[in-house]
């Protein structure tokens, strides 16, 4: 029932590269008309006229309840229709698979938080609310999520459980599958399914949840996540300490690794990217502390010690503002931009700089990178020229390296001039029979947001 | 298969000293934590390697010979009980540590390696694994990974889950495959997720690459007597209300308080103390002083009647090692007695503390509480005794009926015991027939002609528990 192209087929026109399946549905017209009359009006039917909305001749529904998601994805499936679901539509250019026939579920309309147990530190919150308005309620009570993902203002807690994202401070607080605790899920088939519970503490059954947890939107539907939360630290403070190369950052990351510090971030990152969020023109290594004051003061002169006190310092507020400095340069809107998300070892970080540093040197493009030393996930982007030639190879090579030291490179975010040319997912895991086995026993049809997903899930 | 048959077949696999056939020697392999129920192993084979292990799961596979893997056999929901004449697949051969790379703050265990001695060879160098059951010192990290292990620092650290980053696992058909890995983020599903804590029922795991940590430059511990359990419950809700999340936030009743005062390791609370509070922060030294002072004003605003910080670390390891042993301590006050483990929301201890103790007058069984205060992680002990009739059965019921009050508030039938033999029958206290079709689902990817551990950690269709002999008997 789904027209899963490959990435060849569907390249014709670049500037349509993020919706090719737009080019598809235009060049049959007839018979795609009557069909998409027939679900539409059969669509309007169970959710409201007003829900249903066509934009450049593609399906939107706004759901309100998972009953109306449990109706819209059997009459899909009758329908011979894919439906791949979004938040707010944030991050819908990653990953994207070519359906043919297929309708966009929005969950804009499940907004809130369904119960917030201040004194139990957890939160079941729908996954259509956004990420930003969950923590503003939150913060009221001195709580909150703890992840820090570069996401819009606009991205729902669904589609970032979905993608799995994460920041800087997961070197402290861990991520998503560290704090989702229950979840509601409608499954292909229209039935509901709960998985955990409102505890924090929970062997009971199959941990559900983890599968679900950066799937991407092909097993499910997220409707409900329960997670655990954590204080806001009383105090947090950023040091920036700028280094001229990459040796001086292994040093200091060897030691903090190793040491009594506890970071709540241990970012380095490359000298274009030092100078966009105003910092000198080298090397700047994060060092952030989420300890309380005298934990702070203490961290600050231990690395004084270690690094000079030619640093910057951002405090409270002014930490918070320069985080999301940083996170809003990897929203960029244009269509001429990448960012890929690199997981190698800690002890690979600063050797996968060196490499790109030797592949890109000397080439125009704009590339830039915040690596997690303690995490051992890179964020790296290139902006502008990523028409030239030579990009995507480079990338190859760089995730080639990647592969080989047991890690991956996964693009965000690229233009189809580079779609075509490197794959989002790299290599599949020796253990992709399973997950293709568990794919097709949860949708057999492959109704939810096929092909998105690593080989084709 | 001919019995002798499979034996010799075993054999040629594993060599001769590493299977157990005969009835005598397989006695002990009967029942694990949980003793209430037992089955005859049709054998218990002891294999040293991933390979070995797929060779035998793949001679049970084609002979249609159920099988179940064990650890230690410390398990307290009967998740490795043969009750079906399953062949034992032990990994306590398989119990060395591979690899350890500080740098990258991993390690590589085989599943037989004791939780404990992991921690304690790392430490040197000063590091440790933070998932530290009570048990810690027989269980093994395979067990862990398989019931998803908690312990009293998962408050702050987190459970086995969070701390296991990649398996390598012998397949219910006997293939060998690797989930996971030494990195973050590998794209694909989330396979380790879903293994771990499925309790041995869709593989049997050879390896396990974990996460080590940075031990803390500081730790304080405080111990706090009250006279009253209700002022107790309040301090640990008023703790978390502040802002700290502890490493550990350890609460223990009366009934509890009696029974380690009796076992080996007494701290000599006094008489009329009605529940302890054994409280740990960890982190930098610089700001804990502070955050003990936090903890113990909290304390004195609910009328505790005695709170002090460790002075030594002998008389932390002491606090430690009264709080860890409380179960078994349960046999010097009782003939008999029963574990649960039960999980609600924090906020709600006062009310269930209330219940359980209805519970515990109407059944006429005493109840200790030990539990992980901080998680809202309930271990109540129903004390009974074996050789009156009738109380094994009633011991089991007042349990069940603990587990309803934890459903009824919004909580779990289990914080890390698992489900096992022992509650699958309270799964429907918490989920629906849609719900546990779709876990059966994912064990049917992996496990699909249910021979890897059959008959657990689900609801059987009609209830028919056979009691046999009965729980630890002191």
């Amino acid at each position: 029932m789904l027209g899963r192209g490959d990435w060849e087929a569907a390249q014709s026109g670049s500037e349509l590269a993020y919706c090719p399946w737009e080019v598809r549905n235009t060049n049959s017209l007839g018979v795609k008309d009557v069909e998409h009359e027939n679900i539409h009006s059969s669509l309007s039917s169970l959710i409201g006229t007003t829900h249903v909305q066509t934009q450049h001749n593609q399906l939107l529904v706004y759901p309100a309840t998972e009953e109306e998601i449990s109706q819209i994805l059997r009459a899909a499936s009758a329908h011979g229709y894919g439906v791949v679901p979004q938040g707010n539509g944030s991050q819908s250019q990653f990953g994207k698979g070519f359906i043919e026939k297929k309708i966009q579920l929005s969950l804009k309309r499940m907004t809130g938080i369904v119960e917030h147990s201040i004194p139990d530190l957890t939160a079941a919150v729908l996954a259509g609310t956004p990420l930003q308005m969950m923590q503003q309620v939150l913060k009221q009570s001195g709580q909150w999520l703890p992840i820090d993902p570069m996401v819009s203002a606009e991205a729902t807690i669904g589609g970032i459980v979905a993608a799995n994202s994460s920041g800087p401070k997961r070197i402290l607080y861990g991520s998503l599958r560290d704090y989702v605790i229950g979840m509601r899920i409608v499954y292909p088939d229209g039935s509901v399914v709960k998985s955990g519970g409102k505890v924090v503490k929970n062997v009971a059954g199959y941990d559900l949840c983890k599968l679900f947890i950066g799937s991407r939107g092909t097993l499910g539907i997220l409707t409900e996540i329960t997670f655990k939360l954590r204080p806001l630290p009383h105090y947090q403070e950023l040091v920036l300490i700028p280094l001229q190369t990459l040796d001086e950052a292994a040093k200091l990351q060897r030691i903090i690794l190793a040491s009594e510090f506890i970071p709540s971030s241990l970012e380095l990152l490359t000298p274009q990217f030092s100078v966009e969020l105003g910092q000198r023109p080298s090397y700047t290594l994060l060092v952030g502390c989420d300890e309380g004051e005298a934990a702070c003061i203490y961290h600050r002169e231990r690395l004084t010690e270690l690094a000079g006190a030619d640093f910057n310092l951002k405090r409270g507020e002014g930490a918070d503002q320069f985080w999301q400095e940083y996170r809003s340069y990897f929203n960029s809107s244009s269509q001429d931009f990448l960012l890929a998300k690199v997981s190698v070892l800690p002890m690979q970080v600063l050797p996968f700089l060196q490499l790109l540093r030797e592949l890109f040197d000397g080439s125009s493009v704009l590339m830039s990178c915040s690596a997690g030393l303690g995490t051992g996930i890179i964020r790296l982007t290139i902006q502008d020229g990523l028409n030239q030639d030579g990009v995507a190879p480079k990338l190859k090579i760089a995730r080639e390296w990647a592969e080989k030291h047991q890690g991956a490179l996964i693009l965000e975010k690229a233009p189809f001039v580079i779609q075509k040319q490197l794959s989002i997912w790299g290599s599949e895991p020796s253990a992709f029979p399973l997950m293709k086995a568990i794919k097709q026993k949860i949708d057999p049809d492959y109704l939810l947001n096929s092909g998105s997903f690593i080989g084709g899930l | 298969m001919e019995q002798k048959h499979l034996v010799r077949a075993l054999t040629q696999i594993v060599g001769k000293k590493s299977v157990l056939h005969h009835p005598d020697d397989v006695l002990a392999y009967e029942c694990d934590g949980y003793t209430i129920q037992r089955g005859t192993p049709r054998a218990v084979v002891f294999p040293s390697c991933a390979e070995e292990v797929s060779k035998v799961v793949k001679l049970l596979f084609q002979a249609k010979i159920p099988f179940l893997p064990r650890g230690a056999g410390t398990g307290l929901s009967g998740g490795a009980i043969p009750l079906g004449g399953e062949v034992i697949i032990s990994l306590v051969k398989m119990n060395r540590l591979l690899e350890v790379d500080f740098a990258n703050m991993r390690a590589v265990v085989e599943p037989g390696h004791i939780n404990l001695k992991l921690s304690n060879t790392i430490s040197v160098q000063g590091y440790y694994y933070a998932p530290d059951p009570s048990s810690g010192s027989s269980c093994t990290i395979g067990g862990n990974v398989a019931e998803n292990a908690g312990g009293p620092h998962c408050l702050k650290y987190g459970v086995t889950t969070n701390h296991v980053l990649g398996l390598e696992l012998v397949l219910p058909n006997g293939e060998i495959l690797n989930v996971g890995g030494s990195s973050l983020d590998l794209p694909g599903y989330d396979l380790t997720g879903i293994l771990v804590g499925s309790e041995g029922t869709m593989g049997i795991v050879t390896k396990i690459t974990v996460r080590i940590l940075r031990k803390p430059q500081g730790v304080k511990t405080v111990l706090a007597l009250f006279e009253d359990v209700r002022d107790a419950s309040q301090v640990v809700s008023d703790i978390i209300a502040a802002g700290i999340i502890p490493a550990a936030l350890e609460m223990m009743d009366q009934t509890a308080i009696k029974a380690v005062e009796a076992g080996s390791y007494s701290v000599g609370y006094p008489e009329n103390t009605d529940a302890v509070l054994l409280i740990e922060l960890d982190g930098l030294t610089a700001g804990m002083e502070e955050m003990a002072e936090q903890i113990l004003e909290v304390c004195r605003n609910h009328h505790v009647s005695s709170v002090k910080v460790a002075k030594t670390p002998e008389e932390r390891n002491r606090w430690w090692a009264n709080r860890k042993t409380a179960f078994g301590a349960c046999g010097c006050i009782s003939p008999d007695y029963l574990v649960q483990d039960g999980v609600i929301p924090r906020s709600t201890l006062p009310q269930v503390l209330e219940r359980i103790r209805e519970i515990s007058q109407e059944s006429g069984l005493r109840i200790a509480n030990v539990f992980h205060a901080g998680d809202g992680n309930l271990h109540p002990l129903i004390l009974f005794d074996a050789r009156i009739p009738g109380q094994t059965e009633l011991a089991v019921e007042t349990g069940s009926r603990v587990l309803q009050v934890c459903a009824d508030v919004g909580g779990s039938i289990t914080g890390e015991h698992g489900i096992g033999i022992e509650k699958q029958q309270d799964m429907y206290m918490i989920f629906t027939e849609q719900d546990l079709q779709a876990q059966q689902m994912i064990r049917n990817v992996f496990n699909p002609e249910d021979l890897c551990n059959p008959g657990k950690l689900f609801p059987k269709p009609a209830r028919c528990v056979e009691m046999k002999r009965p729980v630890v008997h002191s």
